[in-house]
């Protein structure tokens, strides 16, 4: 039998098409996973009142103990656009974008927190 | 096989053995069951990986930890007819009041990481946390209160420190004495939430409330891998640094961005150095890691009011041995051995510092 020892150009596709599994490969299950978060949970006083995809724009309106708060879905975040407390901190909180990012207007005890996306981490101390 | 087939098919060989061991090696984490409450003021996540537990079994428990914590948060509010409520009430009118044995390990444990920690954590406050409005998201005020009010209620009794436990009594110097353990219950809620959850047959599970949090056990083969979110996070600088927490273990942070207002361009935040009455100054967050999760809790309290200046010698009276300050330039003060567990995930200046002996 005689053999050819130079690589031939089929080789060379084997080759590619491996490396390019390799890639696949570590991309799935290496890279980091971090990414925008998918949904945002809503809560009014304590029980799950909406779940919102981040990918829609839209807005709502909720009733809670003192009155409504206004949330903004817009580019993959959403945020308290309004609310009635005083000191609007849930309004200055701004857009949250990534899993794990929360915001709650404590005195009308509606809070916000977003799932999906970001699995990097379990969770988040702050 | 001849040499030159061997050659040709080495760099194949090679790459698919490559894949193998990838795929062998892929850690193949649980997902996490996660299940949001609103309790003790804030949101409440219990998560859970799938393996550990169905669906059912881990819906039922989250609603018993629920009802626990309510139940809790009911004893444990400072005004009121509750178990705490009660005792403050008597308080007013009595140096000397009954503790009800519900209430009275909690307190003993506060009492003993105030006086440790020179009361940088100390849960007297209760009258001064009410002046400033930070009991009550809504009333908090616009501007500070009169340096004569708070200079007022510092001459009442103001530190559990200072007061006497016994078996049935907690005896204060004088009447006035209000507790507000609002900088050590949480820990304790969580770690009962923990228990609950082990009762129920759950055997790992992490319970985050508002931002503080304990493992029990980990996930799949890993420990639980957690993220602090950085004081002055922007859209490009979440995140401060990551952490594996492993079985057992809390992690709490203080932070002057949690609850405050500004008043002529300072901000007035819910850490009062109960010393002074008034917000302490000179940090921007503080986070303590410990197997306790109350010790934890009042500890990252104490380091904030600390400051730099303090930090190495109230973390070493607290048996903190993991312990990080931001000041309020931004910079990092870390313990030896937290810093050993930090990977930092923003751009930050790091100094190590070690505790006395």
């Amino acid at each position: 039998m005689t053999t050819n020892p130079q690589r031939t150009h089929a080789d060379l596709v084997v080759i590619g098409l491996l490396l390019v599994g390799v890639g696949m490969a570590f991309g799935q299950w290496w890279a980091p996973q971090a990414g925008p978060a998918d949904t945002a949970l809503v809560f009014v006083g304590g029980g799950e009142y909406a779940r919102l995809p981040l990918h829609v724009d839209t807005r709502l309106e909720v009733a809670g103990a003192i009155g409504i708060s206004r949330l903004q879905v817009a580019d993959g975040g959403i945020r308290f656009a309004d609310s009635p407390c005083r000191h609007k901190l849930c309004v200055r909180a701004g857009f949250l974008r990534h899993g794990h990012d929360a915001a709650a207007c404590v005195p009308n005890r509606v809070s916000v927190a977003l799932t999906g996306g970001d699995r990097s981490y379990d969770s988040i101390n702050f | 096989m001849n040499a030159a087939l061997a050659r040709r098919l080495f760099a194949p060989a090679l790459i698919l053995i490559m894949i193998g061991v990838l795929v062998l090696r892929q850690p193949g984490d649980p997902e996490l069951v996660e299940r949001q409450l609103y309790a003790l003021g804030t949101q409440v996540t219990v998560s859970v990986p799938a393996t550990a537990a169905d669906a059912d079994t881990i819906s039922a428990a989250v609603g018993q930890v629920g009802v626990g914590l309510a139940t809790f948060q009911r004893t444990w509010q400072p005004a009121g007819d509750g178990r705490l409520g009660t005792l403050n009430n008597s308080l007013a009118e009595s140096a000397t009041a009954p503790l009800h044995d519900e209430l009275r390990p909690l307190i003993a444990q506060a009492q003993d990481l105030a006086q440790r920690s020179g009361q940088r954590f100390d849960p007297g406050i209760a009258k001064l946390v009410q002046l400033w409005g930070f009991d009550d998201a809504e009333a908090f005020r616009d501007s500070p209160p009169a340096d004569t009010q708070i200079d007022a209620l510092l001459d009442q009794p103001h530190l559990l420190a200072n007061a006497r436990l016994d078996a049935t009594t907690l005896a204060a110097p004088a009447p006035g004495l209000a507790l507000d353990m609002g900088g050590i219950a949480k820990g304790t809620a969580v770690s009962r939430s923990l228990d609950v959850l082990r009762s129920a047959g759950i055997e790992h599970a992490l319970v985050n409330a508002g931002g503080d949090m304990q493992a029990m056990g980990q996930v799949g083969r890993r420990p639980w891998h957690i993220a602090i979110r950085h004081p002055r996070p922007t859209e490009t600088r979440r995140l401060l640094a990551a952490l594996d927490l492993r079985d057992g273990e809390a992690v709490f942070t203080s932070g002057d961005y949690e609850r405050f207002f500004e008043h002529d361009g300072q901000r007035y935040h819910h850490l009062l150095d109960p010393r002074t009455g008034r917000p302490a100054q000179g940090a921007q967050s503080a986070t303590a890691l410990h197997t306790d999760a109350a010790v934890a809790d009042a500890a990252a309290t104490a380091l904030f009011v600390a400051g730099v200046e303090d930090f190495a010698e109230t973390a070493a009276a607290l048996d903190i041995t993991h312990a990080l300050l931001i000041d309020a330039e931004g910079r990092a003060f870390a313990t030896p051995q937290m810093q050993q567990r930090l990977e930092w995930l923003s751009n930050t200046d790091v100094t190590v510092v070690e505790l006395p002996q």
